[in-house]
């Protein structure tokens, strides 16, 4: 693994800060403090995002993943009971709340072999406030093996304010009906990220929320945007009116 | 339509559509099918963060377009907020009819 050496440097030198600060050897931490040695917030949360990364791959069971799309109709969708899009919905929220330090991570995970991973990169990345990542993004965008990484390659570049008709010339040659239409869909979008709402609410949700609504339970609440402007809480309408929730079906 | 919508005021419901996409892409779609979101006869929530999809099960992982979605859903929750009625689709029209939440409102009380 490419990052090995890195990370246990890491580690060994973060442990090194915490037993200084445990024995409140402040002096001499701050005697050090500018030099290359100091565990700073960035490498910390490096050693985060890739933990992240790898525990996605290990949870992740990609003969699983290929041999079920086999045999799965294209006009059904995967069982309710496939409960990889949690370990998916869990690596993607964590490495939006470790922030900037899951970039550097993500860009090497663009050239795995692992496609799952590949997809989580790609699409993580629109996420993230990370400029420098548009011209990695832009070559998954025209050169990645697969479609959906090259799909969610186009989609994050376009959402981190690249260029789009650098990227329109890049993926001239794209064959697959659904990625060019998102090459389409980056002019429109003109730059437009995610809204600091979005990614504030997925950073406070808590991972413990995932997948609790029961029947005869109370239902998990929720204070979303309107489109029509405003917001929406479900407590808003407790002791008033029923609710009917209508989940519409959407690829994002 | 608006009928429809208006028996199930009757009903003292409320429909709340939740629509995974941000806000841009919410208005791109509209646009594509001819609209906007002043025709909008419900409100249309936007869960781009995708955390009531995660939190109701919702979501799931499809290889056709792209990795993630979120399937036809459709729950009940009366006034105390206890779920009532869920129907989580296994393909793409498998909804309840506006009579069967109908009568799933009528048994709530």
């Amino acid at each position: 693994m490419r990052e090995s050496g890195f990370t246990m440097h890491t580690t060994t030198v973060c442990r090194l800060k915490l037993w200084m600060t445990s024995a409140a050897t402040w002096l001499i931490l701050m005697a050090i403090a500018n030099s290359q040695w100091v565990c700073g917030q960035d490498a910390a949360s490096t050693l985060d995002a890739q933990q992240v990364i790898d525990e996605f791959v290990a949870g992740w069971d990609e003969g699983a993943w290929e041999q079920e799309f086999r045999v799965t109709p294209e006009k059904y969708m995967r069982a309710s009971a496939n409960e990889d899009w949690k370990l998916r919905f869990q690596a993607i929220q964590s490495l939006i709340s470790l922030g900037s330090s899951s970039v550097e991570p993500l860009m090497i995970a663009l050239d795995s072999d692992n496609v799952p991973l590949r997809i989580l990169a790609a699409q993580t990345l629109g996420f993230l406030n990370a400029p420098q990542a548009t011209d990695r993004l832009l070559r998954a965008a025209s050169e990645d093996g697969h479609p959906a990484v090259r799909l969610y390659a186009i989609d994050s570049y376009a959402m981190l304010g690249g260029d789009v008709e650098r990227l329109a010339a890049a993926t001239s040659t794209e064959k697959n009906r659904d990625v060019k239409m998102h090459v389409n869909y980056a002019r429109e979008r003109e730059a437009q990220g995610f809204s600091a709402e979005s990614i504030d609410s997925l950073k406070k949700f808590s991972i413990g929320q995932v997948d609790t609504a029961r029947l005869g339970e109370p239902a998990p609440l929720f204070d979303l945007e309107s489109a029509n402007g405003g917001r929406v809480s479900l407590s808003d309408f407790r002791g008033k009116s029923a609710v009917v929730l209508v989940f519409i079906y959407g690829d994002t | 339509m608006q009928a429809k919508l208006e028996s199930l005021r009757g009903l003292n419901a409320t429909v709340l559509a939740i629509d995974p996409h941000d806000r841009f892409s919410s208005q791109f779609l509209l646009k594509e099918a001819g609209l906007s979101t002043a025709d909008l006869k419900i409100p249309l929530l936007l869960d781009a963060g995708l955390t009531a999809s995660a939190a109701y099960g919702v979501l799931f992982q499809m290889r056709i377009h792209t990795e993630w979605s979120t399937r036809p859903a459709t729950f009940i929750v009366d006034r105390d907020g206890v779920i009532r009625f869920i129907q989580r689709a296994k393909t793409f029209n498998d909804r309840p009819s506006v009579a069967q939440i109908i009568e799933q409102l009528k048994q709530l009380d």
